[in-house]
C-alpha cells in the first residue's frame, strides 16, 4: 500500500488518537491535553490540504479493508467528502480553542475533550466513507459519541435532552440500517459513485421510492427535517463549544451531507428526479425553512432561537440538492460550508455572551453591544449573513439557490427564500437593534471580570475569525480557493456529460 | 488610486477610526460630527470636480460584472448625498446636538456613496441594502423611544422591498437577453417588481406611513437624512430600470395621483408642521415615481430633478433653527421655488411617455408636492433665540443651494418648455392660501394608514405564533412526548409490573392456562 492509500486513515487518526490519549490524561495535565488537541487539528489541516492538491490534480485517495464477502470498509477521498472534512477540520481547530477558553476552570476536561476529538473523527469518517456501510458505521458512531457531550454537565435537563437526542438519533439509525440493507438486497452493492448505482439495478421504482425514503428519514433525523427535529433545540442544554460543534461542524450537517450522499451518489440525481423523489423532498424542506424560521421568531432564549435557526437554515442544503440543477447543487452545497461558518459565529457569540455577563435570552441582551462590541460586531456580520445580505457568504448561497431554481423552472422556491429571509430579518434584526442602540442595564446577570478585557482572547478570537471569514469569502466568492470556487468544481464533476 | 474606490471606503474607514479610537484616545462627540462633514465635503467635491470615470471591479469581488461609474446620474445622487450628509454632519458638531452617533451616519453615507456609483445588479443591490439598513441605524441612533414605531415600519418594508429587488435582479441574470438595454427591454412583471421596490422603500403611498411619524420624532439630523431613503430608493431603481418602464406610465400616474390626493389630504390635517413636512416629502415620492417610467432622460434631467426636489424637501427642518428674518424667508423662498420648478420639469418629463391626453394629469401631482412644501414652511415657527441666527441661517442654506444646482443644471441641460413652469406659482399660491384658509389643528394622527398595517401585520404574526406554536408546535411536542415515553425504562416497567398483576388475577390465569392447553393439545396433534 502507497502512502496516498494510507492517507485517509492518517486524517482519520490525527483526532482519534489525541482523542484516545487524553482520555487517559489525568485533569491537571492542561498543557498536555491543549498540545494534543491543537496538534491533531492542525495536523489534520496539514493533511488534508495535501489531498485537496492531490484531488484537483485526479489523484484518486482510497483505503479498503473487506469487511465480510462482497462489503468492504471503505475510505474514499473525493472532491465532495474533502469539501465536508476541510470545514470539519477548520471549525474543530477553531472550537477546540474556544472549548480550551470556556471550559477553563470546569471539571471533567479531559472526558469532554476526549469525546471532542472522537466526535471529529467520526464526522470525517463519515465524510470520508466510500460506501452506504460505511457511512452507516460512522453516522451511529457519530450518535454515541456526541451523546456524552450533549449530557457533558450531568445535570436532569441535560440528561433529559440527552435521552431526547439519542431515541431520536438511533431511531434515525435504525431506519438508515433498514433501507441501507434493503438496497443491498435489492442491488447487491453499496458503493457510492457520480450519478449513482441504483439507476442500472432496474429496480422497480415503487421499491426504491420506499428505500430512498428511509435512507432520508434515517439521516434526516440528523439533518433536522421537519418533523424530525425536536432534539435540536432540546440538545441547546448543552455546552456553548458543543451547540456550535453539533450545529456547524457535526451531527447536523452529518445529516444534510447523507441526504447528499444519498441523492447524488446512491440514487443518482437524474435517477432520483425520474422516479419522482426530489419534488416532494424539496417541498419537505421547505416546510421544514419555513416552519422552523417561525418557530424562531417566538423564542426569547438566544440558543433556542439559533437552534430553530439551523433547523430552517440547513434544509436550504436539502432544497439546493432537491432541485436538481447544477446550480441550485452549487448554492446548497456551498451553503453547507457557509452556514457553518455564520452558525458557528454565532454560538460562539452566545456562548460569549452567557459566559461573561450571564445573559442567555434575547430580552436580556439591551445595550449588549456596547459592553462587547467586537463579540457583537462578528454576531451582527453571521445575523446579516443568515439573513442573506451582501456582501456576506449568506448572499452567495441565496443567490445560487435562487438562480438555481429560477434555471430549472422552480420559481415556488423563491418565494420560499424570499419568505425565510424575511423571518430570519424578523427574528434576527431586533437582536441587532437592542443589542446596538438600547441603554445596557446598570449591572449585568452574571457578570465576570477579565481585567478591562471585554472577554477572553481564547473566546473572542475564534468568533472573530470565523466572522471575518464569512464576509472575506462573500466579499472575494469568485476567487480560486473558495468554498465556491471548490464547490463548483464538484458541481462540474456531478453534472459532467 | 481611483478616487471612485475610496469614496465608499472613507467613511468606512472613518467609522471604524471613530468605533475604535475612543479605546486608546477620547474623542469629544462633536468630532464624529466633524468627520461626517468632511467625508461628505469629499464626496461633494468628487462630484463636482472629477471628469467621468468608471472603474470595472475584479470579478472575484462581485458576482457577475460591476463596476463604480461616475456619469451624470451618479453625479447628481452624490451631490445629493454629499449634501444632505455634510448637512447633518455639521448639525452633529452643534452643543445641542442629540442626534444619532457618528458611525452609523458614516455607514449609511458609505453605502449611499456605493449605490450612487454602482453599475451591475448586484453592486446596486448591495448599495441599497448597505444605504437602507444605514439609515436604519441612523434613526435607531436616536435618543428617546418615540423613533421606534416608525423604524419598526421602515425596515419591515425595507426587508420586503430588499426581497423584490433580489428576484428583480435574480430573474434578470437568469434571462440575461431581456435586460439588454439595446433589447426589446424587460418583461413587465419584473417591472412591477422592480417599482413595487420603489414604492416600499421609496415613502410612496400607501407605503408612506413611517415618513410623517418619523418627523415628528426625531432630531433636525435625521430629519434632514430622512429625504436619503427616498433619493436612494429612486437612484436604485435608475440603475435596475436604466430604460424606465414606459409600459407602466399610466399605472404610474394613476398611483401618483391617489398618492399625492392622499398626502395633501392627509398633509393638510396635520397640526405638526413636520408631520406635514413627510407628507410633502411623500408627495415629491410619488412625483418621482410619476417620472420613473420615462427613464432617466438624455442629460440625465431625472436624477437633478431628483436632486433639486429632495433637497428642498430636506432643507425645511432646518428653518426651525433659523431666526425671522430676511435669510429665512430667502431659504424658504429659494427652496420653495426650486421645489416647483423641478416639480413641474418632472411632470413635463413625465408627459413624454404618457397617452397625449393624459399627459397634463401629471401636473397636479408636482402642484401638491410643493403646495404641501410651502404650507410645511409657513407652518414651521422659528425657534431660534435671536443670537443663534448666523450659524443656523447658514446651515439652512447649504441644501438649498444643491436644490438650486438640480434645478439650473435640469433646466439648462434640457429646456422643458414653459408648460412646466406654473406648477411653482400654482404650488406656493395654493399653499399660501390652505395656509390662511386652513389652520393647523390635530385632525389626523401622523402615519394614517400606518396603524392599519400595524394591526394587520400584529394579527397575522398573532395567527402565525397561534399556528406554529400553539397547534402545530404543541401537536408535534404531544406526539414526541408519547413517542418518547416508549423509550423510558421506568415506565415500562411500571406498565409490565401492570401487566404481570393482571395476568395473576385468576380469570386471566385460567384463560392463560387453557391458551396454552390448547396450544399444547394442537401442537400434539400435529
Amino acid at each position: 500500500m502507497s502512502f496516498n492509500t494510507w492517507l485517509p486513515v492518517l486524517v482519520l487518526c490525527s483526532s482519534l488518537i489525541p482523542g484516545l490519549v487524553i482520555f487517559m490524561l489525568p485533569e491537571r495535565a492542561t498543557t498536555l491535553r491543549t498540545t494534543l488537541n491543537l496538534g491533531g487539528a492542525l495536523l489534520k489541516i496539514v493533511l488534508l490540504v495535501l489531498m485537496m492538491i492531490g484531488v484537483f490534480h485526479g489523484v484518486d485517495y482510497e483505503f479498503r479493508v473487506p469487511l465480510v464477502p462482497g462489503l468492504d470498509f471503505v475510505l474514499h477521498a473525493d472532491a465532495l467528502s474533502l469539501m465536508f472534512v476541510n470545514l470539519s477540520a477548520v471549525l474543530w481547530l477553531a472550537t477546540t480553542f474556544y472549548a480550551i477558553g470556556y471550559l477553563e476552570d470546569s471539571p471533567n476536561r479531559s472526558r469532554f475533550f476526549g469525546y471532542f476529538s472522537l466526535c471529529v473523527t467520526a464526522t470525517v469518517g463519515l465524510a470520508m466513507a466510500g460506501n452506504l456501510l460505511t457511512f452507516l458505521v460512522f453516522y451511529e458512531a457519530l450518535t454515541l459519541t456526541t451523546y456524552p457531550l450533549v449530557v457533558h454537565r450531568g445535570t436532569e435537563v441535560a440528561r433529559k435532552a440527552g435521552r431526547t437526542y439519542l431515541a431520536y438519533t438511533l431511531l434515525g439509525g435504525v431506519l438508515l440500517l433498514t433501507g441501507t440493507v434493503w438496497l443491498y438486497s435489492l442491488t447487491g452493492t453499496l458503493e457510492f459513485i457520480d450519478r449513482g448505482f441504483v439507476a442500472q439495478a432496474g429496480v422497480d421504482p415503487a421499491v426504491l421510492r420506499m428505500v430512498f425514503l428511509l435512507l432520508i428519514l434515517g439521516v434526516g433525523v440528523k439533518a433536522a427535517l421537519l418533523p424530525l427535529h425536536a432534539w435540536l433545540p432540546q440538545a441547546m442544554v448543552a455546552p456553548a463549544p458543543v451547540s456550535a460543534l453539533l450545529h456547524a461542524v457535526a451531527v447536523v450537517k452529518a445529516g444534510a451531507f447523507g441526504i447528499v450522499r444519498i441523492v447524488y451518489d446512491v440514487f443518482g440525481i437524474e435517477f432520483a428526479a425520474s422516479i419522482g423523489v426530489t419534488l416532494p423532498l424539496a417541498m419537505l424542506a421547505a416546510a421544514t425553512i419555513i416552519y422552523a424560521s417561525l418557530r424562531a421568531l417566538f423564542q426569547d432564549d438566544l440558543k433556542r432561537r439559533l437552534a430553530f435557526s439551523t433547523v430552517s437554515q440547513v434544509s436550504y442544503i436539502t432544497l439546493g440538492v432537491a432541485i436538481a440543477g447544477p446550480i441550485a447543487t452549487i448554492g446548497g452545497l456551498v451553503h453547507l460550508v457557509h452556514q457553518g461558518f455564520m452558525k458557528i459565529t454565532l454560538f460562539f457569540c452566545a456562548g460569549n455572551y452567557a459566559e461573561t455577563l450571564g445573559v442567555h435570552k434575547v430580552s436580556e441582551m439591551a445595550g449588549i453591544g456596547r459592553r462587547m462590541p467586537w463579540t457583537t460586531a462578528a454576531f451582527t456580520v453571521a445575523a446579516l449573513g443568515m439573513i442573506g445580505l451582501p456582501p456576506t457568504v449568506g448572499f452567495i448561497s441565496k443567490w445560487y439557490l435562487g438562480l438555481g431554481a429560477l434555471e430549472v423552472g422552480q420559481h415556488w422556491v423563491v418565494f420560499v427564500l424570499a419568505g425565510s429571509s424575511l423571518l430570519n430579518a424578523a427574528y434576527f434584526l431586533p437582536i441587532l437593534r437592542t443589542a446596538w442602540f438600547d441603554a445596557p442595564p446598570a449591572e449585568w446577570p452574571e457578570e465576570r471580570d477579565y481585567g478591562g478585557k471585554e472577554t477572553a482572547w481564547l473566546l473572542l478570537l475564534p468568533p472573530l475569525a470565523t466572522a471575518a471569514a464569512t464576509l472575506v469569502w462573500g466579499l472575494l466568492a469568485s476567487m480560486p480557493g473558495t468554498p465556491l470556487d471548490w464547490v463548483q468544481f464538484i458541481a462540474a464533476r456531478k453534472y459532467a456529460p | 488610486m481611483n478616487l471612485l474606490i475610496v469614496l465608499p471606503l472613507l467613511p468606512l474607514a472613518a467609522a471604524a477610526w471613530l468605533a475604535i479610537s475612543p479605546r486608546f484616545v477620547p474623542v469629544a462627540p462633536v468630532a464624529g460630527g466633524w468627520v461626517v462633514a468632511l467625508c461628505a465635503t469629499f464626496t461633494i467635491a468628487v462630484a463636482a470636480l472629477v471628469a467621468p470615470d468608471r472603474l470595472a471591479l475584479p470579478v472575484v469581488f462581485v458576482q457577475g460584472n460591476a463596476a463604480l461609474v461616475l456619469d451624470a446620474t451618479a453625479r447628481a445622487a452624490l451631490l445629493l448625498f454629499g449634501g444632505l450628509w455634510l448637512t447633518a454632519g455639521l448639525l452633529l458638531t452643534r452643543a445641542e446636538n442629540d442626534g444619532p452617533g457618528a458611525v452609523m451616519v458614516l455607514l449609511a453615507l458609505s453605502g449611499a456613496n456605493t449605490l450612487a456609483l454602482a453599475h451591475g445588479g448586484s453592486l446596486v443591490y448591495a448599495g441599497m441594502v448597505a444605504a437602507g439598513y444605514g439609515f436604519y441605524g441612523v434613526i435607531a441612533g436616536e435618543q428617546g423611544d418615540a423613533w421606534r414605531r416608525a423604524a419598526r415600519a421602515f425596515v419591515v418594508l425595507l426587508v420586503i422591498s430588499d426581497l423584490l429587488v433580489f428576484e428583480l435582479i435574480l430573474s434578470a441574470t437568469v434571462k440575461p437577453a431581456v435586460i439588454m438595454p439595446q433589447g426589446a427591454g424587460m418583461p413587465a412583471s419584473l417591472l412591477v417588481i422592480g417599482l413595487l421596490a420603489l414604492v416600499l422603500r421609496g415613502g410612496i403611498p400607501p407605503a408612506h406611513g413611517w415618513l410623517p411619524t418619523l418627523l415628528v420624532a426625531v432630531s433636525p439630523a435625521t430629519a434632514v437624512l430622512s429625504a436619503a431613503p427616498v433619493a436612494a430608493a429612486l437612484f436604485g431603481t435608475m440603475k435596475l430600470l436604466p430604460d424606465g418602464a414606459p409600459v407602466l406610465a399610466v399605472g404610474c400616474l394613476a398611483l401618483s395621483l391617489a398618492g399625492a390626493a392622499w398626502s395633501l389630504f392627509a398633509g393638510l390635517c396635520q397640526a405638526s408642521a413636520r408631520a406635514t413636512l413627510g407628507y410633502a416629502l411623500a408627495a415629491t415620492a410619488a412625483l418621482l415615481l410619476l417620472a420613473l417610467p420615462a427613464g432617466p432622460g438624455e442629460a440625465a434631467q431625472l436624477a437633478w430633478l431628483a436632486l433639486a426636489l429632495l433637497a428642498a424637501a430636506a432643507s425645511l427642518p432646518l428653518v426651525v433653527l433659523q431666526c425671522a428674518g430676511w435669510k429665512r424667508d430667502l431659504a424658504v423662498a429659494a427652496a420653495l421655488l426650486a421645489h416647483g420648478l423641478a416639480g413641474g420639469y418632472a411632470a413635463a418629463h413625465a408627459a413624454a411617455v404618457l397617452p397625449s391626453g393624459i399627459g397634463l394629469l401629471g401636473l397636479p401631482v408636482a402642484v401638491a408636492a410643493t403646495l404641501l412644501l410651502t404650507v410645511a414652511a409657513r407652518r414651521s415657527r422659528s425657534l431660534a433665540p435671536a443670537d443663534r441666527a448666523t450659524e443656523a441661517a447658514y446651515l439652512a442654506f447649504a441644501p438649498v443651494i444643491f436644490a438650486v444646482v438640480g434645478t439650473g443644471v435640469a433646466w439648462i441641460a434640457s429646456w422643458p418648455g414653459l408648460s412646466a413652469a406654473a406648477a411653482a406659482p400654482l404650488g406656493i399660491t395654493a399653499g399660501l392660501v390652505a395656509y390662511r384658509l386652513l389652520p393647523a389643528s390635530a385632525r389626523m394622527e401622523p402615519g394614517d394608514l400606518l396603524r392599519a398595517v400595524e394591526r394587520a401585520s400584529a394579527s397575522a404574526l398573532r395567527v402565525g405564533r397561534v399556528l406554529c406554536v400553539d397547534w402545530l408546535g404543541t401537536a408535534r411536542d404531544q406526539l414526541e412526548a408519547g413517542l418518547l415515553a416508549l423509550w423510558d425504562g421506568q415506565r415500562w416497567s411500571t406498565r409490565v409490573r401492570w401487566l404481570d398483576l393482571r395476568l395473576r388475577a385468576w380469570p386471566a390465569t385460567c384463560l392463560f392456562m387453557l391458551t396454552v392447553a390448547l396450544l399444547a393439545a394442537f401442537l400434539l396433534l400435529q
